[in-house]
C-alpha cells in the first residue's frame, strides 16, 4: 500500500473525518503507517479517536477493493492529492484546520501566480453583477487566478467571466467534485472542467448539504492571497469567508456600495473595520501587486488612470449613443436618468415626467435596441 | 274534462315551452302527477292542492291526471304550481280552455294561496314572446323584470284568487281588476342610472397604471397587476366598472338574463345597469367558478359576463381551477356538460388579475426581498403559461409614498370621468369600424379581421421584426399585441398604427415576461 491509497482508504472511511485522520497521522507518521497500525494501538488513548472510528477502522480491509475503488476514480478523471503529496497546494499547509486530502477535477491552481478569492451574495444586485464582471474581466486578463465557491449569484459570474477572457478560475465546492450544484451553474461546471478546475475536500458522490459550506470557505480563502468581497448583507455566508482570510493573514477587500442597500451592509461594515476598497479594477490590481512586490509578466505596463464614475451617463457618451442608436428624444430622456442601479418604471416616470404613453414605447425601444435591462419592473443600463 | 295551460322553463340559458295538460274524470279519487319530474315539483301536488282549498276551490272527490309535457325534459324548480292550479280549475270547468291558450302562466305557491316569484323570468318572457303568446300571468314581484321584453302583455297577481277573478271576468272587465304592466323604458334606465363604482380619482401618482388601465378598458383587455402588498392593485382593480363604456340595453339584457337564471335579481332593480365586477375569493372551487350543480347554475365567469373578473393574489388560485378559464378567454362563453344534457353559458367577460411578484412580495427591491431567484421563479409559476398568454396587459404598480407630500399635492389625479371620455370617444371608433360585424371591441377581432384593420407601415413592421428576434414573440402574441395596439392608436385618435403605439404594445405584452423569465 502506498501512501495515496492509504490516504484514500482513509478519505472513504465513514467516521474518519479531518481531525481523526490529522491525529491518526500525528501519531503513526505517515499514511502507510497508519494502514499498518494494530487495533491496540488504534484504540490507545493517545490517539483520540472517537469510538464510531475506531471500529470503522478495524473492519476488515479488502486492498484489491480499495486499489480498484481508487483506479476507478482516476478513470473518471477525478484526482486525489493528500497533504503529504507533492502536488497538494502548499497555501492549504498553512491555514487553521487544513484539509488532510482534497480531490480535484481539472487543474490546481498554479502556486507560482497569485490568486484573488471572489465571493459574494447568491441574491446579488444588478450592480453587484456588472461590477463582478469588470473585476474578473481584469483579473483574467492580468493572468491572475480566481477562486471561488461556484455559488448562485457573484461566485458563478465571477468564475464564468474569468474562463471567457482566458484566465484561469478554481471553484472549491461544497459537495463531491463530480457533482453540480447549483444545478443551473452547470454551464461552469463544464466551464470550469475544461479550462479550470474544481476542489473539494469531500468524497467524489457526496451531496450538497448545508453544514459543508461554512466549511468550503477556509480552503477558498486558504487558496488565494486576498479575497474580495463584493456583496453581502449583515450576516451572510461571505462574511465568513472574511473572517477566515482575517484568521489566515490575507487581505480583505470590499466593494462599498450605497449605505442603504441592505446588500451592501456586511461590505461596508467590512470597510470601516479597515479592509481595503475597491474603486476600480485597474487600481485594485496595481494596488495588489505593489503591496506583493511581484510583478507578473502578463502586466509589464499596469493601467493606472481611474476609470470615470458611473453614476449616470456623461453628455459626450449621450450624444455618442444618440448617434450611434438613433435615440428618440423620450428615449434620450430615459437614457440621461438610467443607472447602472436597477430603477423602477415609477421613478423613470417621476425623473423624467415623461407621459406613460411614451415613457412606455420608449422603454420597449431602448430593450430593442440593447441598452437596458431589465430586473422585474426594474430597469438598469446594460453597459453597452 | 281535458285541459292545457302553457308555462316555461329554463335549462342553463335555454328555455323550453311547457305544456302542463290535466284531465279530470270520475273514478276512484286520486290526484297524480307525472312527466320526469324533479322533487321540488312532486311537492307542487301538496301546495296547489291547499293553496286551491284555500282560495275557496276545495278539490271534488274526482280523478285528477296532470302531465307535464314533453315528458322528456326534467322538470324542477318551483315555477310550476300556478299552472297546475289554474290548469285544474279549467279542467273542473271553472274556467275556459280559451281564454288559457295563448297565456303563460309562472309562479310559486303559498299554502294560502299567495304567489311567489320565481328566478329565470326574463329569459322565459323573451322565448314566450318570440313563440307568439301574447299574455304572461306571473307574481307581482317578477313583474318589472318581465316588462323589460317589449310585445307581451305582463299582468301580475298576488295571490290565486285574484288570477281566478282575472281569468274568470270578460275581457272588458278584466283591466280593471289587474291593469298589465307598462313597458319598461330601458334605455332612460340605463342613462340615469348612477354608476356605483368608486373614482379613479382617489388614486394618487399611479399615472403608469391608470395609462395601462385606460388601454385595457378601452379594447376590453384583459389585465394583470403586479407589485408588492399595498401597492393598490385592488383600489384599482375596483376602479375599473366606473371607466368601462355604458352597457348597450342588448347587453344590459343579456346580463339580466344570467343574473335572472342565476335568481340574484334585487329587488327593486329589475335591470342590470351597470357593468357586474366580480371579484371572488382565491379559495374558490371549480365548480363556482365556471357553474355547478347537476343542472348547473351560472358561475362566477359568466355573473362576469360583459363586466370585470377581477382575481385578486393569482398565485394563490389553484392551478385547476384557474385553467378552466382557458377555454372561455377564447370563446366567450362556457360549455358544461352533465348527466341531464349539456349547458351553454356567455362568459365574456374582463380578466383582470393581482398579484405580488414573489412569496414576500417585494422582489425585485433588494433592500427588502429576501427570496431566492428559484423561491421567485416557482411562486409565479403556479399561474400556468397558456393562461398569462392570454393576458393583453402586463403592468407593475409600485408602492406610493404617501407621506410624499409632493403626490398628496399634486394637483387633480387622472379621474374616471377624463379617462371615460378618452375610453368613448375610443369605442366609437371602434364601434365605426365595426359596423354590421358580430363584434364591438378590439380584443374580439379574429386574425382576419386583424389583417385587414390593422396595417403596419414599413416602420412598424421592422419595429416588430427585431421585437419578434430580440423577445422572441410567439404567433399568438403577435395578434395580441396588434390588438392592443390598435386600441391604442384608436386612444390616440389616429387611424393609422404608428410606431409609438405598437412600441407601447409590444412592452405591456413583454414586460410580464421578465417576471417568468421568457
Amino acid at each position: 500500500m502506498n501512501g495515496s491509497l492509504c490516504a484514500y482508504w482513509l478519505s472513504i472511511t465513514d467516521g474518519i473525518g479531518n481531525a481523526s485522520a490529522r491525529s491518526l497521522l500525528e501519531y503513526a507518521g505517515s499514511y502507510e503507517e497508519i494502514w499498518e497500525l494494530t487495533p491496540g494501538e488504534l484504540a490507545s488513548p493517545a490517539l483520540k479517536l472517537p469510538p464510531s472510528a475506531v471500529s470503522a477502522l478495524k473492519k476488515e480491509r479488502n486492498e484489491d477493493e480499495i486499489q480498484k475503488s481508487y483506479e476507478n476514480m482516476l478513470a473518471s478523471g477525478i484526482s486525489f492529492y493528500h497533504d503529504r503529496h507533492p502536488a497538494f497546494p502548499g497555501k492549504l499547509k498553512d491555514i487553521y484546520n487544513p484539509p488532510s486530502w482534497i480531490y480535484v477535477k481539472g487543474k490546481l491552481p498554479d502556486p507560482g501566480k497569485l490568486s484573488v478569492a471572489i465571493v459574494g451574495a447568491r441574491n446579488c444586485s444588478e450592480y453587484g453583477r456588472y461590477v463582478t464582471r469588470k473585476i474578473s474581466k481584469a483579473l483574467g486578463d492580468a493572468g491572475i487566478s480566481v477562486i471561488s465557491g461556484m455559488a448562485r449569484g457573484i461566485d458563478g459570474i465571477a468564475q464564468k467571466a474569468v474562463l471567457e477572457s482566458g484566465g484561469y478560475s478554481c471553484g472549491v465546492l461544497g459537495c463531491g467534485v463530480d457533482i453540480c450544484y447549483p444545478p443551473e451553474n452547470k454551464d461552469i461546471y463544464d466551464f470550469l472542467l475544461s479550462s479550470g478546475g474544481l476542489i473539494s475536500e469531500y468524497r467524489p458522490g457526496t451531496k450538497p448539504v448545508s453544514g459543508q459550506f461554512p466549511m468550503r470557505n477556509r480552503i477558498i480563502s486558504g487558496l488565494s492571497d486576498v479575497v474580495i468581497i463584493i456583496e453581502a448583507r449583515e450576516r451572510s455566508g461571505s462574511l465568513i469567508t472574511a473572517d477566515m482570510a482575517l484568521e489566515q493573514g490575507k487581505d480583505v477587500y470590499a466593494l462599498p456600495g450605497r449605505v442603504t442597500d441592505a446588500l451592501s451592509h456586511g461590505c461596508n461594515r467590512l470597510i470601516k473595520q479597515g479592509a481595503g476598497i475597491i474603486l476600480s479594477p485597474e487600481e485594485f490590481i496595481t494596488d495588489m501587486i505593489t503591496d506583493r512586490l511581484l510583478v507578473q509578466n502578463t502586466l509589464e505596463d499596469p493601467v493606472t488612470e481611474a476609470v470615470p464614475a458611473e453614476e449616470g451617463l456623461t453628455k459626450a457618451r449621450q450624444m455618442t449613443l444618440t448617434a450611434l442608436y438613433d435615440l428618440t428624444e423620450s428615449e434620450q430622456k430615459i437614457m440621461s436618468v438610467m443607472d447602472f442601479y436597477p430603477k423602477s418604471v415609477k421613478k423613470l416616470q417621476d425623473e423624467t415626467s415623461l407621459d406613460p404613453a411614451s415613457l412606455y414605447a420608449a422603454l420597449t425601444g431602448l430593450t430593442l435596441k440593447g441598452l437596458t435591462g431589465q430586473n422585474g419592473n426594474h430597469y438598469y443600463l446594460s453597459g453597452k | 274534462m281535458f285541459c292545457y295551460v302553457q308555462t316555461g322553463a329554463v335549462s342553463g340559458m335555454r328555455c323550453d315551452a311547457i305544456r302542463v295538460e290535466v284531465d279530470c274524470s270520475s273514478g276512484l279519487p286520486c290526484f297524480q302527477m307525472v312527466g320526469y319530474l324533479g322533487s321540488e315539483v312532486r311537492e307542487a301536488r301538496e301546495r296547489v292542492k291547499v293553496a286551491l282549498k284555500n282560495s275557496g276551490h276545495p278539490l271534488p272527490a274526482a280523478n285528477l291526471n296532470v302531465n307535464l309535457a314533453p315528458a322528456s325534459i326534467r322538470k324542477s324548480g318551483t315555477s310550476y304550481d300556478l299552472p297546475i292550479a289554474v290548469g285544474i280549475l279549467a279542467a273542473l270547468g271553472k274556467l275556459s280552455q280559451e281564454d288559457l291558450s295563448d297565456t303563460l302562466f309562472i309562479g310559486e305557491l303559498g299554502l294560502d294561496g299567495d304567489l311567489r316569484g320565481v328566478r329565470g323570468i326574463l329569459p322565459i318572457t323573451e322565448d314566450a314572446a318570440s313563440r307568439g303568446i301574447r299574455r304572461i300571468i306571473l307574481p307581482l314581484t317578477n313583474v318589472t323584470e318581465s316588462s323589460l321584453v317589449p310585445g307581451i302583455e305582463v299582468i301580475g297577481a298576488s295571490c290565486l284568487s285574484e288570477v281566478y277573478e282575472y281569468l274568470s271576468a270578460s275581457p272588458e272587465e278584466r283591466s280593471g281588476i289587474i291593469s298589465p304592466a307598462g313597458t319598461f323604458d330601458i334605455e332612460s334606465y340605463l342613462n340615469s342610472a348612477e354608476s356605483e363604482a368608486p373614482d379613479f380619482s382617489d388614486v394618487h401618482g399611479q399615472d403608469t397604471v391608470k395609462r395601462a388601465a385606460m388601454v385595457a378598458a378601452a379594447g376590453f383587455h384583459h389585465m394583470l397587476m403586479i407589485g408588492p402588498p399595498g401597492s393598490g392593485k385592488t383600489m384599482i382593480a375596483k376602479r375599473m366598472p366606473s371607466i368601462l363604456p355604458k352597457l348597450t340595453p342588448k347587453e344590459a339584457l343579456d346580463v339580466t338574463s344570467i343574473y335572472s337564471v342565476a335568481g340574484l335579481l334585487k329587488d327593486g332593480k329589475p335591470l342590470i345597469s351597470s357593468r357586474p365586477y366580480v371579484a371572488p375569493h382565491h379559495t374558490i372551487t371549480e365548480q363556482a367558478l365556471a357553474g355547478g350543480g347537476s343542472i348547473p347554475r351560472p358561475g362566477v365567469i359568466s355573473l362576469a359576463h360583459r363586466g370585470v373578473l377581477f382575481l385578486d393574489e393569482l398565485t394563490e388560485f389553484d392551478r385547476s381551477t384557474l385553467d378552466i378559464m382557458r377555454q372561455p378567454l377564447e370563446d366567450k362563453k362556457i360549455h358544461i356538460v352533465r348527466s341531464f344534457g349539456s349547458y351553454t353559458y356567455p362568459a365574456d367577460f374582463m380578466l383582470v388579475a393581482a398579484c405580488n411578484p414573489c412569496p414576500c412580495g417585494y422582489y425585485p427591491d433588494m433592500n427588502k426581498c429576501r427570496c431566492t431567484p428559484t423561491q421567485v421563479n416557482r411562486y409565479l409559476n403556479r399561474v400556468s403559461g397558456p393562461l398569462l398568454d392570454r393576458i393583453d396587459i402586463c403592468c407593475d404598480v409600485e408602492a406610493i409614498d404617501l407621506c410624499d407630500s409632493d403626490i398628496r399635492n399634486k394637483p387633480d389625479p387622472l379621474s374616471s370621468c377624463v379617462m371615460r371620455e378618452r375610453i368613448t370617444a375610443a369605442r366609437e371608433r371602434q364601434a365605426y369600424r365595426f359596423k354590421g360585424k358580430q363584434i364591438s371591441f378590439n380584443s374580439e377581432m379574429s386574425v382576419k379581421d386583424i389583417e385587414s384593420m390593422c396595417r403596419l407601415g414599413s416602420a412598424g413592421e421592422l419595429l416588430f421584426r427585431s421585437a419578434n428576434e430580440t423577445l422572441g414573440l410567439s404567433a399568438r402574441s403577435y395578434h395580441r399585441i396588434l390588438r392592443v395596439a390598435r386600441t391604442i392608436a384608436d386612444l390616440e385618435d389616429s387611424d393609422e398604427i404608428r410606431e409609438n403605439h405598437l412600441a407601447e404594445a409590444i412592452f405591456y405584452r413583454t414586460s410580464g415576461s421578465r417576471y417568468w423569465g421568457k
